[in-house]
C-alpha cells in the first residue's frame, strides 16, 4: 500500500516537472524575454542591467537550476502592471475562487446524485427520461450562455438576484447554478449507470430476502457500493470546473482566479498566467492522487488488484 | 425446400432506426452547415456593414423591419448575416479542430502501439498529462505568449482532445495484434504499417466515426468560449461566441443580440450530441446498450 501511494505520489510530481520544463523552454524559445519587457528601444546598458539582474546572461543549464531554485522560494516573477509578485497577485484571488466551485461543486452533487439514483431506480419511466434530458440539456447548453439566460430572467426581468459582483449569499445563487448545472448533468449520468450497475448484483435481491423495504435497500444497499465508481468522477469534475469558472467569473464579475487569468492574457502578463497555470495543475495532479488514493481506500478489491497481487 | 438467405447487409438506419429527435437533429445541423456553407450567398448585408443610425433594431417579431430580419446590434450591424458567417467560422473551426485532432491522435496512437519502448511511453504519458489538466487553462496559456493569430488559434482548438484517439487507437491495435488476421499478414510479409493502414484502420473506423461526433460539440464549445471571452476568434471575423460576447453587454437594451448567437450554438451542440448518441448505439457492438 505505501509502494503504491509512493509510485503515484512520484508520477504526480514528474508531471508537474514536466510542465515546468515545458513553461522554461516554451519561454525561452519564444524570444528575448527582454524584448518583451523593456521594447526595441531600451539602451543595451539597460539591457544588460537586466540580463543580469533576472540571470540571462547565465547559460542555460544554470538558468533552468535558477528557474526552479526562484519557484521553490516563491520566487514566480512580476506582474508588469503593479510589479507585485505574480505568486501574490494569484493567491489573493484564489478564495472567491474557491468559495464559488466548492459550492457549484455541492450544489452539482445534490442536484446530479438524487437525479441519477432515482433514474436508476424509475428505470425506463419518465422520472428517468426526464433526468437524462436534462443531462444532456447540461451538458450541450454552454456555461456562458446559460448564466445570461439567467441574468436576464433573474436580475434584469425579475429583478431578484444580483447579476455580478460578490459580498452578499445573494451573489452566490446565479453563479453557483451556472458553474453547477453541467456537472450535475454529467454526475446524474454517472451516477445512473453506476446504480444500474449494483441494482441486481445478488446481495440486493439478499437484502430482498431478508424482507428489507425498497428505501432502505437502495439507500443503505445500493447507493454505497454504487457511489465507489463516482469518487473517480471527482477528479474529472475538478478540471471542468475551474476551465468552467474562467467563463462563468468572467460573466458574473467574479473577483477569483479565472477573471485574472482572462485578464492577464489580454495583457500578456506573462509571470501571472504562468502562476496560475502552474497553481492549477499542482491543484489537479494533488486531487488525482487523493482520488485515486480515496478510491483504492474505498474499494478493497482495488487495494488486492492495485498492489501488484495476483488477481 | 428452399431457403432464402437475406444476405444482403443492412444499413445502420434499417438496424438501428433513428427517432423522430434524431432525425430533427440531423436535419437541424444539415440546415445549418448550408447556412454556414453558402452564407456570401444568403446574407442579405455585408456582415460588417455599420449604420449608426440603425444600431439596436429588433427583429421582426418584435416589431422590427425586413431589411433587418433579426434585427442589429450595437453598431447597426445586420444580426441575420453576421449570425451566417458566426456559423461558417465557428462550424469550420470546429470541423477543422475536430479533423487535426482526430488525424494526429489517431497516428500517435498507431505509433504508441507499434513502438512499445521509449516513444510509446512518452506518448502514453502526454496522453495522460492531457487527460490530467483542463485543455482551456493551457490553451489561454500559449495565447498569452505568442498573441492571437488565426491559424494558432485553430491549431489549439485541434489539439483538444486528440488524446481519447490515441488512447482508443492504441488499445485497439494492441487487441487486433492478437488476432489471426493479423498473424496471417504478418506471414505473408505485409510490413506493420501497411498492416495499421489497410487492415487495422477499418476495423477501427466506426469507433473513430462515433468519437469525432462526440468530440464535436466540446470542440465548438471550447472555440465559443474562448471567443466569447474575447480570445479566441477576433473581429472584424466573427464567430457565435464572438457576437455573444460582445451582445452581453447590452443586454437590458437588446437581448436578442446575445441570446439568438447563444440559440444557435445550443441547436447545433445539442443536435450533434443526439445523432452523436445514436449513431453509438448503431456501429458500436460492444456497448451494452441501456
Amino acid at each position: 500500500m505505501s509502494r503504491l501511494i509512493a509510485m503515484r505520489t512520484l508520477r504526480g510530481l514528474l508531471t508537474v516537472w514536466g510542465l515546468l520544463t515545458l513553461v522554461f523552454v516554451v519561454l525561452r524559445l519564444s524570444g528575448d524575454p527582454l524584448d518583451a519587457l523593456l521594447g526595441d528601444e531600451a539602451p543595451p546598458e539597460v539591457v544588460d542591467y537586466y540580463r543580469a539582474l533576472y540571470g540571462f546572461d547565465q547559460p542555460l543549464w544554470r538558468q533552468y537550476f535558477l528557474y526552479f531554485w526562484g519557484l521553490f522560494q516563491g520566487d514566480w516573477g512580476q506582474s508588469f502592471r503593479d510589479g507585485r509578485d505574480a505568486l501574490e497577485v494569484v493567491v489573493e484571488r484564489i478564495p472567491a475562487t474557491v468559495q464559488l466551485g466548492f459550492t457549484a461543486f455541492l450544489f452539482s452533487l445534490a442536484l446530479g446524485i438524487p437525479l441519477g439514483v432515482l433514474a436508476a431506480v424509475y428505470r425506463n419511466t419518465f422520472l428517468d427520461r426526464f433526468s437524462m434530458g436534462f443531462a444532456v440539456l447540461g451538458f450541450a447548453l454552454p456555461n456562458f450562455f446559460i448564466g445570461i439566460i439567467l441574468i436576464l430572467i433573474f436580475s434584469m426581468t425579475l429583478r431578484w438576484l444580483p447579476s455580478s459582483g460578490t459580498g452578499t449569499l445573494a451573489h452566490f445563487i446565479l453563479p453557483v447554478v451556472t458553474l453547477g448545472t453541467a456537472g450535475a448533468g454529467s454526475i446524474a449520468r454517472f451516477a445512473r449507470s453506476s446504480m444500474l450497475e449494483v441494482i441486481n448484483r445478488p446481495y440486493m435481491r439478499t437484502a430482498q430476502a431478508k424482507g428489507l423495504r425498497r428505501p432502505r435497500r437502495i439507500m443503505w444497499h445500493a447507493v454505497p457500493n454504487a457511489a465507489i465508481p463516482i469518487v473517480t468522477l471527482l477528479g474529472f469534475r475538478l478540471g471542468d470546473m475551474i476551465a468552467g469558472s474562467v467563463v462563468v467569473e468572467a460573466v458574473f464579475a467574479w473577483p477569483g482566479v479565472g477573471r485574472l487569468l482572462v485578464n492577464s492574457v489580454t495583457a500578456r502578463e506573462l509571470a501571472v498566467v504562468q502562476a496560475i497555470i502552474v497553481i492549477v495543475t499542482i491543484t489537479m495532479v494533488t486531487a488525482n492522487l487523493l482520488v485515486d488514493l480515496a478510491y483504492t481506500w474505498l474499494d478493497p478489491r482495488q487495494r488486492e488488484g492495485r498492489s501488484g497481487h495476483k488477481n | 425446400m428452399a431457403i432464402k438467405i437475406d444476405s444482403k447487409p443492412r444499413g445502420i438506419f434499417e438496424t438501428h432506426r433513428p427517432s423522430f429527435l434524431v432525425w430533427l437533429a440531423f436535419g437541424l445541423l444539415v440546415v445549418l452547415s448550408l447556412c454556414g456553407l453558402f452564407a456570401d450567398l444568403l446574407a442579405t448585408n455585408d456582415y460588417t456593414d455599420q449604420s449608426l443610425r440603425n444600431r439596436f433594431q429588433p427583429p421582426v417579431w418584435m416589431g422590427g423591419n425586413w431589411t433587418y430580419p433579426l434585427g442589429t446590434d450595437e453598431l447597426g450591424r445586420d444580426i441575420l448575416s453576421r449570425l451566417l458567417y458566426g456559423l461558417r467560422i465557428s462550424l469550420g473551426v470546429a470541423l477543422l479542430g475536430t479533423l487535426i485532432g482526430a488525424f494526429l491522435g489517431t497516428f500517435l496512437g498507431f505509433v504508441a502501439a507499434h513502438s512499445k519502448g521509449y516513444v510509446g511511453g512518452l506518448i502514453m504519458a502526454l496522453v495522460d498529462a492531457q487527460a490530467a489538466l483542463p485543455f482551456q487553462i493551457l490553451v489561454l496559456g500559449v495565447l498569452a505568449l505568442f498573441g492571437n493569430a488565426f491559424w494558432l488559434f485553430v491549431a489549439l482548438v485541434g489539439l483538444a482532445g486528440w488524446e481519447t484517439y490515441a488512447r482508443l487507437v492504441r488499445g485497439a491495435v494492441l487487441a487486433a495484434q492478437q488476432e489471426g488476421y493479423v498473424s496471417a499478414l504478418r506471414a505473408l510479409g505485409a510490413g506493420s504499417w501497411r498492416i495499421y493502414g489497410k487492415h487495422v484502420l477499418p476495423n477501427v473506423a466506426n469507433i473513430l466515426i462515433v468519437q469525432i461526433t462526440l468530440n464535436f460539440p466540446s470542440t465548438i464549445l471550447l472555440e465559443t468560449a474562448l471567443s466569447f471571452l474575447g480570445l479566441g476568434i477576433q473581429p472584424p471575423l466573427t464567430s457565435l461566441g464572438e457576437m455573444l460576447g460582445s451582445g452581453r453587454n447590452h443586454l437590458l437594451l437588446a437581448w436578442w443580440i446575445a441570446v439568438i448567437p447563444g440559440m444557435t450554438i445550443f441547436i447545433i451542440t445539442l443536435s450533434m450530441s443526439l445523432v452523436g448518441d445514436w449513431l453509438r448505439d448503431a456501429l458500436d457492438p460492444n456497448l451494452d446498450h441501456r
